[in-house]
């Protein structure tokens, strides 16, 4: 019979280390997009914390996959692309190359375009009239949003960790306790 | 090592799920269910072990311990890997679904090819043993590394910039995991001689 203790030893270690806290992580490629000020804001990582760098970012219509924009990431991982002006749903994919690619769909609903103000609403003097100051509201209410508008679509970006590790070895064992059983169901006929 | 959702066309994911099938079935029939606690903890370890992570390069590298699955588990350790890959696109979002055949074919491939290759030098303790174990370990990652680069030519990538890549990023990997291939070797053949086919 085949002493396990040496198996044991590797798999205990392995889980163990997970408790370190750098070392989850490393490989789930990650991306999130968001408005900001009018452009589309693209930030890719590694396991949540690496920046994907030099990654080509595309910008599809996911209608019928026309290309609507495209860009590279930076060092930081994030790369800047002009919002289209296209209404429909649309999707941002990162390829960074030997097969690490994420993707973040972009809904109708988001609309973009900086609000224009007008030139004539600069120059005049102000008046209480709302309809004066709708589009520097607009305006300013965009700016405030944009570090909110990033903070949501990080949250996207979850980490693995000992929870889905040790949830893993559990199933683990347990198929190979349903093959043990299959098959020795299966002798027994 | 492992490729993302929406990368591969559809040749690819049919071709590549057909092949792991074939291989998984073929590996299930060669577990005895008597030693099933083997293979399972060698599950176990690899799926832990892609957390383990070599930080180097623009992407990111980590443990794989397939040339180990290999030596110990022969036709056994595609079926293993095939679940371990699973699991890890399910809790670590690891690879894409539609990309696990493919996954399995690149990872468990060479880790069978190479296993089979070094076996029979286990036979007996000393250099030769350690020899081959580091060899199927750094064989089984280095093999994979072009497995990877070949089908993603699939993908507009060009072969030998995806291999230079994918090979320079593991070379630290392919170094460790000789080494650890070896250490566990000559450890089992301390303890446990009969897992290596020694008497």
């Amino acid at each position: 019979m085949i002493n396990i203790n040496s198996l044991l030893l590797l798999v205990a270690a392995a889980v163990l280390s997970l408790a370190l806290p750098p070392t989850a992580g490393a490989h789930q490629m990650s991306v999130f997009a968001y408005r900001e000020q009018g452009r589309l804001q693209v930030e890719s990582y590694f396991g949540g914390q690496r920046p994907a760098q030099g990654c080509a970012v595309t910008l599809l219509a996911r209608a019928d996959s026309r290309q609507l924009g495209q860009g590279e990431t930076d060092s930081a991982g994030k790369a800047t692309l002009a919002w289209p002006d296209y209404p429909g749903d649309m999707l941002v994919t990162v390829n960074c190359g030997q097969g690490h690619q994420a993707q973040w769909p972009l809904e109708a609903g988001e609309k973009g375009g900086e609000t224009e103000i007008p030139p004539a609403a600069l120059s005049a003097p102000l008046s209480a009239n709302g309809e004066d100051l709708r589009p520097i509201v607009a305006q300013e209410v965009e700016r405030q949003l944009a570090p909110l508008r990033r903070q949501l679509a990080a949250q996207s970006i979850r980490q693995p960790g000992l929870a889905d590790a040790l949830a893993g070895v559990g199933y683990i064992v347990g198929l190979a306790g349903l093959f043990a059983w299959w098959r020795g169901r299966r002798k027994g006929d | 090592m492992h490729i993302s959702e929406g990368i591969l066309n559809a040749p690819l994911i049919v071709g590549g799920a057909a092949l792991a099938a074939v291989g998984t079935v073929a590996g299930l029939r060669a577990i005895d269910p008597e030693r099933i606690m083997t293979p399972a903890l060698l599950a176990a370890t690899f799926f832990v072990a892609s957390l383990l992570h070599v930080p180097l390069g623009p992407g990111s590298v980590h443990l794989l311990l397939n040339g180990l699955m290999g030596l110990l588990l022969g036709w056994g350790c595609v079926p293993v890997i095939a679940v371990a890959l699973l699991l890890q696109a399910i809790f670590f979002q690891f690879g894409g679904f539609t990309a696990l055949g493919a996954n399995i074919v690149i990872i468990a491939g060479p880790a069978l090819l190479c296993g089979l290759l070094a076996r029979p030098h286990l036979a007996r303790p000393g250099r030769r043993m350690e020899i081959a174990a580091f060899a199927a370990g750094a064989g089984a990652i280095a093999l994979s590394g072009l497995l990877l680069a070949l089908v993603l030519i699939s993908t507009d990538e060009q072969f030998l910039l995806t291999a230079r890549l994918v090979l320079l990023a593991h070379l630290p990997v392919m170094l460790i995991e000789g080494l650890i291939t070896m250490v566990v070797v000559r450890f089992l053949a301390r303890v446990e001689p009969e897992m290596l086919g020694q008497r």
